[in-house]
């Protein structure tokens, strides 16, 4: 009987791989040329800066093999400990403006502006600076905080609390580029929150205003329960994109004064792009990967992301 | 299916024609002419692209290259060749890293300019990269040797990496200490004792030190805004002062670079105590704006200014003035004065920097014996004499010195002198690695973040990971 049951089991298993092998073939033309794209633009590029991390690679762009040079050197940087907690100030902060400042906004325009088209205004304005080229962006920023008197922030500083003028760049760089980047992150979490709002049944709001709730409990109780995947999501998605992003702070302060605002991804272009240094960049590079492969699988576990992603229970 | 397989072979042929027609075209054949023997020989076009960096002004860097080719020209047609140069320019004036990156980017995928413009101090970078011909041949044993026999020795030896030369020299520079005129005079100065200042700074008798001691008298006077301006990032300017207090950046014997810890300390010394103690400088001078310098002043709001010669002809160039937009001579004459960089001690050496721009050609280039004959003949004085006198620079050729023009352009007949007091940076490929931790040094003592002491060593420290090459001196 046991080996009735075994040959059973293995023609089952057979059975099994075939189908999936089957089912695998009917989607490879559907996912086939998203699967090529991620091979070539994510994979082909981080072994790429994998084994260029184990190259001297300077200005004569040559590799020269030199093994785990890069990252002792790494190990010794006095830079590294200043800009660990720079990436890490930038990233938290930053991430609670995207996010924190996104629901807000979303919870604003989508739930407590009635006239949808009042409140699509609204997020349009707010979408403007990520419409807008990202030097024009920082430019901006550079003129609304230019040190003279004629900044338009020292002006506002000076009418409103007489204040004199300040160099806001050089004194804060690190809230400087928190702020900036903070200010076009939360337009993202804003749009996606507004949308999960506008798709919570209206029957939920009217039981709430039924049972006498007041904004709050709804927001509480109603609002925040139904966001839970969509505040994960920007969560996660931002979190990646900030710990690899440094375009405004290039623009903005250059990691200046003096490593202030140098965080991960910028030390790395810094080294890389104005020393000459590509292997040593690109180890610089490889750490990064690494640091966000962990973060992004502790955040899926913390979110229970298998829980969204298993198949339904019920069978229809 | 018929249908599907012609909508495909028609959008193949419309790429294809598409591509074929972006594609970059060199050379082109052009009617012929008549050669000697009465034989028609094809003309053939040659296109030579030409990139240089610099201020607006600077743009004859390009422009003269482009004149130098109609006689190059009739040089070629003379001696019955029948390739004729045409140049294409791009004069590239913000981002002089950028500049040099897309370039090497664009080597290692086989293109790039022709010829380039660059900072004698990327010679080095450049020629051990492989980025770049060797020119001793041309130079030395070519038909157009005699275009370029007569320019300064000095200057050659800027173009050389290991004994070599890599660069024919297209101009030079000093980096004066400029004054404002009109404010010593708000401070009781004379005409006389104002036009004798660079005579006493020549003579060592005025120092760094009663430098400083006049801008906080400024300041506090009410005469200046601010006493001292310098460039707001990294560049050439602070090696100067590294010269000045008597420090050695380079051991030409071991061709290796040298920290040697006194002068530079002293350096970082000197920019604490204008930013820190005595105030005569903004203490976030190293993250202004540079036309909010320059702008400052051209109005008259700084006393000295550590400028350089070429920043004489972007002035009467470029709307910095709010009131007077681009200043003419005449006001710079009578409202700014200009001398070397004071030594630090009485009886001192002043000093000065050049930073010679070298003509380099891609070794890429499918027409090095053009690309070297072009900058050969714009190479000679009506050329090199013209670029000087619209852009503040220096000749690089006794023959452009004696030229009547030039000798009679105050400004450069003025300052000819400081190429007596000159200095250059080190030719040396990992020579950028430490003027960027050095800027940085300097940064952190401007601001008050670190004492002298405290950034010399972090700076030692960070050379000491940075640099393979650098030799270490107490």
């Amino acid at each position: 009987m046991q080996e009735q049951g075994l040959v059973v089991d293995k023609k089952k298993a057979k059975k099994n791989i075939t189908e999936n092998y089957r089912s695998f073939l009917t989607a490879l033309p559907f996912i086939g040329p998203f699967l090529l794209l991620i091979i070539l633009f994510y994979f082909t590029p981080v072994i790429l800066t994998l084994i260029m991390s184990l190259t001297g690679m300077d200005f004569t762009l040559e590799w020269k093999f030199s093994g785990l040079e890069n990252y002792i050197k790494l190990f010794h940087d006095q830079n590294v400990e200043l800009v660990i907690i720079n990436t890490i100030k930038y990233v938290v902060f930053t991430l609670v403006i995207n996010v924190g400042f996104g629901f807000l906004l979303a919870i604003a325009t989508g739930y407590f502006i009635k006239d949808e088209n009042v409140g699509l205004l609204f997020q349009t304005i707010w979408m403007l600076p990520r419409m807008t080229p990202a030097v024009i962006y920082a430019l901006l920023w550079l003129w609304f905080l230019d040190p003279t008197e004629v900044g338009m922030l020292n002006i506002l500083s000076g009418k409103l609390f007489v204040l004199p003028p300040q160099n806001w760049i050089l004194n804060h760089p690190m809230g400087v580029v928190i702020i900036a980047n903070g200010m076009i992150g939360a337009s993202l979490g804003m749009v996606v929150f507004s949308a999960a709002i506008k798709s919570i049944p209206i029957d939920y709001f009217q039981a709430a205003s039924v049972d006498g709730a007041s904004d709050w409990d709804i927001i509480r109780h109603v609002i925040i329960p139904f966001l839970k995947w969509p505040i994960m999501f920007m969560t996660i998605w931002q979190t990646l994109s900030l710990i690899t992003s440094y375009e405004y702070i290039l623009l903005l302060t250059d990691g200046g004064p003096l490593n202030k605002s140098e965080v991960w991804s910028l030390f790395s272009y810094h080294k890389a792009f104005s020393n000459y240094e590509f292997g040593y960049g690109a180890a610089i590079s490889v750490v990064l990967v690494i640091i966000a492969i962990i973060i992004a699988l502790i955040m899926l576990k913390l979110f229970g992301y298998e829980a969204m992603m298993n198949r339904g229970k019920i069978k229809v | 299916m018929k249908k599907i397989i012609g909508i495909f072979l028609t959008v193949v042929l419309s790429m294809s024609l598409i591509l074929t027609g972006c594609g970059k075209v060199q050379e082109t054949k052009d009617a012929g002419q008549k050669s000697d023997s009465g034989k028609t020989t094809a003309i053939e076009n040659i296109v030579i692209e030409v990139e240089s960096y610099g201020s607006p002004a600077d743009s004859t860097r390009s422009t003269n290259l482009q004149e130098a080719a109609q006689e190059l020209n009739k040089i070629l047609e003379e001696k019955g060749d029948n390739r004729r140069v045409e140049v294409k320019t791009n004069h590239v004036s913000s981002g002089y890293d950028e500049y040099n990156r897309k370039f090497m980017l664009a080597h290692k995928s086989g293109g790039g300019a022709d010829i380039r413009a660059i900072s004698h101090s990327d010679i080095a970078m450049m020629a051990q990269g492989g980025y770049i011909l060797q020119l001793d041949d041309y130079v030395n044993n070519s038909e157009w040797s005699k275009y370029v026999q007569d320019i300064y020795p000095n200057l050659w030896d800027a173009s050389k990496w290991m004994a070599r030369i890599y660069g024919i020299p297209q101009d030079t520079e000093a980096r004066p200490l400029y004054f404002r005129k009109d404010i010593l005079k708000k401070l009781g100065w004379s005409d006389e004792q104002i036009s004798a200042l660079p005579e006493k700074i020549k003579n060592g008798e005025f120092t760094l030190e009663d430098m400083t001691r006049l801008a906080r008298e400024a300041v506090k006077k009410g005469a200046a805004k601010i006493g001292i301006y310098h460039r707001p990032n990294n560049g050439a300017d602070f090696i100067t002062l590294v010269y000045d207090f008597g420090g050695r950046l380079f051991d030409e014997n071991t061709g290796k670079l040298i920290f040697e810890r006194k002068p530079i300390k002293d350096t970082l010394n000197y920019f604490y105590q204008i930013a820190q103690v005595d105030k005569v400088i903004p203490s976030g001078m190293t993250s202004m704006e540079w036309r909010q310098i320059h702008k400052g002043w051209v109005e008259g709001e700084v006393l000295f200014w550590y400028g350089g010669t070429w920043h004489w002809g972007e002035y009467q160039k470029v709307e910095y003035h709010s009131k007077l937009g681009k200043l003419s001579e005449n006001y710079m004459f009578q409202n700014m004065g200009y001398a070397l960089v004071p030594a630090p001690s009485k009886g001192g050496k002043p000093v000065t920097l050049s930073q010679p721009y070298m003509y380099v050609i891609n070794r890429n280039t499918k027409y090095p014996d053009l690309a070297f004959a072009l900058i050969a003949v714009a190479s000679q004085p009506k050329y090199n004499v013209k670029h000087a006198v619209e852009s503040g620079h220096l000749v690089i050729s006794s023959a452009a010195a004696e030229d009547t023009a030039y000798k009679q352009n105050r400004f450069l007949h003025d300052v000819q002198y400081m190429l007596n007091y000159t200095t250059v940076q080190p030719n040396h490929p990992e020579f950028g690695k430490f003027t960027s931790a050095f800027f940085k040094a300097i940064q952190a003592v401007e601001m008050g973040e670190y004492d002298p002491e405290q950034a010399v060593n972090w700076l030692e420290e960070q050379l000491k990971n940075d640099v393979k090459d650098m030799v270490f001196v107490d």
